[in-house]
């Protein structure tokens, strides 16, 4: 399916807690470079826990397992070393962050990356990037997220996804709680992310709309803490039209 | 439908004179009016004071004549204690059954609905009038689980008597404000409460306080002790009849709150409004206890009361729920003090306040977060709202935040009845006055969702009667 | 040097001592006035007035301290319809100096009128700054106070003023660098439909001191005050902020807020925070909020996620408190060197570590 076939991500028997209750009872993935994988699963499966412990969040607690990214061990890594490394999430619920404008976070977030660029060029490459999200330029000098829809939160995630330009991104939930115009905003800057990016994809949602423009490789189910079946893009379909309900069968 | 308001309307102004119905009965020993070491002397004789005691009685009141009176606060000029007087014994000794309360005293009491409260709804009821209690009388089924109801007199002798000794004015010394100095001097009554670990009164406890002579000071000490595990709820109500000389009231309030016990202390304060309630309460809380305040301020002419809440103990908590409406000749100063002490404390604040008639408000506050008290929570919101343009409404919140580890936030707001919601009811058939009776009744619900049902009708009736100016 | 202890910044309505929050007491050296003045101007005339007493927010002690050793004030006005005004002072070693300028929008105008107090490399003493605002009839008044003294300076910085019908003051501030900084603000909206809007910015850190009261009354009808104050404590930094709106009786359909930010950064500094309001007035709305606290985990970790370390986060947050308020500035010129003073006071890594 890719040429590239160099393991980037590689989770083994992860088992997650979430204040003090277990949420993923040993969960395996391996994913390699430029590779799009979708996980579905029902609502409570752990679908966005995965994300935010391979982030790194403090509230989900890393009780055993592994994981790694590009070889390294990635849960050793601080938070901000597993971004600079190169791993995303874009967040379901973008936090609020008053008094530090788009432009301005952004450019500290590249220029902690060691990346030297001119302020105008930054401001460039953000206006091109805020052209394919149909952003308005205005927003750039806003504080990030503070007043923002739900639609232009998801929109940020994925213009500083597309700044930021990371191996691997994890999109929780992207497409959550959104419009048909802006589902297709944001699937237009996935797409550019994919093709052009050549970024490698962990696609978290529980619809299929944002799926549709994107090549998907592999497609994952997540059923209480464990991930019971993995297929090709087929198995979307499947689940469109059945549900989980053979899976949570199974389980129980 | 406009029948039936005239009657109701009728029926409060009857109820409210409930209140102001002096009682001719003559008291049996009356201090002379004023402060000097011979009235603290005849005092402290008078009730066979503990050497202790007594000891502390001339402790406060050199204290007292050292102090000064505060700088800030409410105008307390009017207060002269040359004019008081601070001891009045009423014509009976202490009772635990309510036939052998004197006929007049009985009538005053169950004017106000005491003895029925506690048929219904109570788990013992204490009655002081004057300066002394005259009934006191708890449920036996509550008795036998080892709670004690007593006057505070009694304990000082009672099977407490040295845990009593041990706590009495250490948590308001008579170091804390000149007030506190005269109450140490010449307290008299009020109820000591103790809670013996892991027991839970399902039911409430009430004491209910009523001044009935003129130019007299009401100076009672509460003092509860709630140990580990225990839970109890105290209400505490006054009231008295209006005179055209100032009254005093001077109470202290000291409560021991367990590791995770839970105390809650509501008050229905109707003072009349010649009196000036200077009262001081306090609560010092254990590891995971929690201390609950409700407390609705309707009466008196001047008030200073900020029931204080200190969380000692590693996530304790609390929570205040208070409603202060000043009306015509009403300067009250009210709020509360919290001072975080330890590790993961919470502290909730929700008050309200209603100004009308020319009545002053204050709200003021303090809530300190030392540097201990690591991942502290507080949440302050308070509402004023003025009724119109001749009162008075300030807000004086102060923050004192000593560890960058806590996260405080304050909210406080201003303004007067939405013409529009007024315009609403009054569409639907509500006469104007009812209307804002009924909104301002809706701004304090924040108190009486918190209290007992009669208690809160009582809170409602009150509000009514303001806002229709029954009460001058 | 000899002082004397005066009382500034005394709370409107006093409340329990034991807060220490009622006032300040400073002990403050003679004031003088010195050469140290340096006046931008377009098409203004400068001319002198007799100083008078004046409802200040630093207080009566501190007025009188101020007319006592300034006469004669510096006064300005213009005819231009938009004018611009930039006083530079300069704060010198061992110094104390004092100016006192006096400003009047005449009817219509708009005026912008920025302070800036800076110190050399080796600034110390103390510099007084008081600054008298007249806005008449339908006037404009942005007035832009930037505070870099220096880390041994002691700065007093009093303000008062008054707003005819329709006037307008916005107010940026910017306190950036001082030992101890004394800072007060009263204000009459005197006239009807008056607009008054504060932005006040600060980063207080090693053992520095903060120590300030701002006073808005309301007087004529349908006035409109928003102040916002928001700044960051490191280190072992100690801030009082005291706020206070009042409407007076008459003041109806007037409204006021007042808005508090602070970001404890450090174990060992100390916020006090007390915001009044005052109401003798049925229609008028009030309102009050204050955060306080260190900065929000999740906001932290959100930033980490994107390749900013902790510590950088951290400093981004406190920095971007007077950055918003820098970047509200609308004195174009003025802003884009309050960033770039900003900027390269990061660059050189001004945190204690």
């Amino acid at each position: 399916m890719s040429q590239n076939t160099m393991e980037i991500l590689n989770v083994k028997d992860l088992v997650v807690n979430v204040e003090d209750k277990e949420i993923l009872h040993g969960l395996n993935l391996r994913m390699n470079a430029g590779e799009t994988h979708v996980i579905m699963g029902p609502n409570g499966a752990g679908k966005s826990t995965l994300g935010h412990a391979l982030m790194g969040n403090p509230k989900y607690e890393v009780i055993s397992g592994e994981a790694t990214f590009e070889g390294e061990d990635l849960l050793d890594m601080d938070v901000h070393k597993r971004s600079q490394a190169g791993l995303y999430l874009s967040f379901q619920n973008p936090i609020e962050v008053p008094g530090i404008s788009i432009s301005n976070f952004l450019r500290s977030a590249l220029e902690q990356r060691g990346e030297k660029i001119s302020l105008w060029n930054f401001r460039k490459a953000l206006k091109a990037q805020m052209e394919v999200l149909q952003m308005d330029k205005s927003y750039m000098d806003r504080d990030l997220n503070v007043g923002f829809s739900g639609g232009e939160k998801k929109k940020a995630e994925i213009l500083q996804m597309l700044m930021l330009k990371p191996k691997l991104a994890i999109l929780d939930e992207t497409d959550s709680g959104l419009d048909v115009d802006a589902v297709r905003t944001v699937s237009v800057g996935v797409e550019e992310y994919q093709k052009n990016q050549n970024g490698a994809l962990l696609i978290i949602t529980h619809s299929t709309k944002i799926l549709e423009a994107l090549k998907v490789d592999y497609v994952h189910i997540l059923v209480n803490g464990r991930i019971v079946d993995t297929g090709d893009v087929s198995l979307i379909d499947d689940i469109n039209e059945n549900g989980f309900e053979r899976y949570l069968k199974a389980e129980n | 439908m406009e029948e039936k308001e005239k009657e109701r309307t009728y029926v409060e102004d009857i109820e409210r004179n409930i209140y102001d119905i002096k009682d001719e009965s003559k008291d049996s020993y009356r201090m002379q009016e004023g402060l000097t070491e011979e009235i603290v002397d005849k005092i402290s004789k008078e009730k066979n004071d503990p050497d202790w005691v007594r000891e502390l009685r001339f402790r406060s009141l050199d204290i007292y004549n050292r102090m000064p009176v505060p700088d800030w606060g409410a105008d307390i000029s009017g207060l002269d204690m040359d004019n008081i007087s601070t001891y009045v014994r009423p014509n009976t000794k202490m009772s635990a059954k309510w036939s052998d309360v004197p006929e007049e005293i009985k009538n005053t009491f169950e004017r106000l609905g005491i003895p029925q409260a506690e048929r219904e709804s109570l788990a013992g009821v204490g009655a002081q009038y004057d300066s002394e209690l005259v009934y006191h009388n708890v449920k036996k089924e509550v008795a036998d689980q080892g709670v004690v109801y007593t006057d505070m007199e009694s304990a000082l002798t009672g099977p407490y008597a040295d845990l009593v000794k041990q706590k009495f004015m250490k948590l308001i010394p008579p170091e804390d404000h000149k007030f506190a100095a005269l109450h140490g001097a010449v307290w008299s009554g009020g109820s000591f409460v103790y809670v013996p670990a892991g027991v839970k009164v399902s039911i409430p406890l009430q004491s209910y306080f009523r001044l009935n002579a003129p130019g007299a000071g009401q100076f009672e000490h509460t003092l509860i002790i709630v140990e580990d595990g225990a839970d109890v709820h105290f209400i505490e109500g006054c009231s008295a009849p209006k005179y055209s000389v100032a009254n005093l009231h001077a109470g202290v309030v000291e409560l021991y709150v367990g590791k995770n016990a839970r105390l809650r202390y509501s008050t229905i304060e109707n003072w009349s409004k010649n009196m000036y309630n200077l009262n001081s309460k306090r609560a010092i809380v254990d590891e995971g206890g929690r201390m609950e305040w409700v407390t609705g301020s309707f009466g008196s002419h001047v008030s200073y009361l900020y029931p204080m809440t200190i969380l000692n103990g590693k996530g304790s908590s609390t929570e205040f729920t208070g409603v202060t409406f000043a009306g015509n000749g009403q300067d009250l100063d009210t709020g509360l003090k919290i001072v975080h002490n330890a590790e993961d404390t919470t502290s909730v604040v929700n008050s309200r306040s209603i100004s009308k008639s020319g009545g002053i408000n204050t709200f003021r506050s303090e809530v300190t977060v030392n540097k201990k008290a690591k991942r502290a929570k507080s949440a302050v919101s308070c509402t004023s709202l003025m009724v119109d343009n001749i009162s008075r409404s300030d807000t004086i919140p102060a923050m004192d935040i000593r560890t960058n580890d806590a996260d405080i936030g304050h909210e406080a707001s201003i303004g007067r009845i939405s013409e529009e919601a007024v315009f609403y009811l009054m569409s639907r058939g509500i006469e104007e006055e009812e209307a804002k009776a009924l909104i301002v009744s809706g701004f304090a619900e924040n108190v009486s969702k918190e209290l007992p049902g009669e208690y809160a009708v009582e809170m409602n009736n009150l509000i009514r009667l303001e806002m229709k100016g029954a009460i001058g | 040097m000899e002082t004397k202890e005066y009382v500034i910044n005394p709370l409107p309505v006093k409340t329990w001592n034991h807060l220490r929050m009622n006032s300040a007491k400073v002990d403050i050296e003679a004031l003088a006035e010195k050469d140290n003045i340096d006046i931008t101007a377009q098409g203004v005339t400068q001319k002198s007035v007799n100083a008078s007493a004046i409802d200040s927010g630093l207080g009566h002690e501190f007025d009188a301290l101020v007319t006592e050793a300034v006469p004669v004030f510096k006064a300005f006005e213009t005819d231009a319809d938009d004018a611009r005004i930039r006083a530079d002072i300069a704060v010198h070693a061992g110094e104390a100096s004092v100016t006192a300028l006096d400003i009047t929008a005449k009817d219509g105008q708009t005026l912008t009128f920025i302070t800036d107090l800076k110190g050399d490399k080796d600034a110390s003493g103390s510099v007084a700054l008081q600054v008298r605002l007249h806005a008449g009839k339908g006037s404009v008044i942005n007035l832009i106070q930037a505070q870099r003294s220096g880390a041994k300076v002691t700065v007093f910085n009093d303000l008062a003023g008054e707003l005819a019908d329709d006037a307008s003051v916005n107010l940026y501030q910017l306190f950036m660098e001082a030992d101890k900084t004394y800072g007060g603000l009263e204000l009459k909206l005197n006239g009807d439909r008056t607009s008054f809007i504060s932005r006040t910015g600060y980063a207080v850190a090693g053992d520095e001191k903060m120590d300030m009261n701002y006073v808005v009354r309301f007087v004529g009808k349908k006035g409109m005050a928003q102040m916002k104050a928001m700044g960051s404590l490191s280190d072992r930094a100690r801030k009082l902020y005291r706020q206070t709106i009042d409407f007076i009786n008459g003041s109806a359909g007037s409204s006021g807020e007042e808005r508090e930010e602070v970001l404890m950064l450090d174990p060992d500094c100390v916020n006090g925070s007390i915001p009044l309001i005052l109401c003798a007035e049925e229609n008028v709305e009030g309102e009050h909020g204050a955060t306080i606290g260190q900065a929000d985990d999740e906001m932290l970790f959100y930033m980490e996620a994107r390749g900013i370390d902790k510590k950088t986060a951290i400093r981004m947050l406190a920095r971007a408190k007077l950055d918003a308020v820098c970047a509200m500035i609308p004195d174009e010129e003025f802003s884009e060197e309050m960033a770039a003073y900003l900027k390269g006071k990061d660059e050189y890594g001004e945190s204690e570590e």
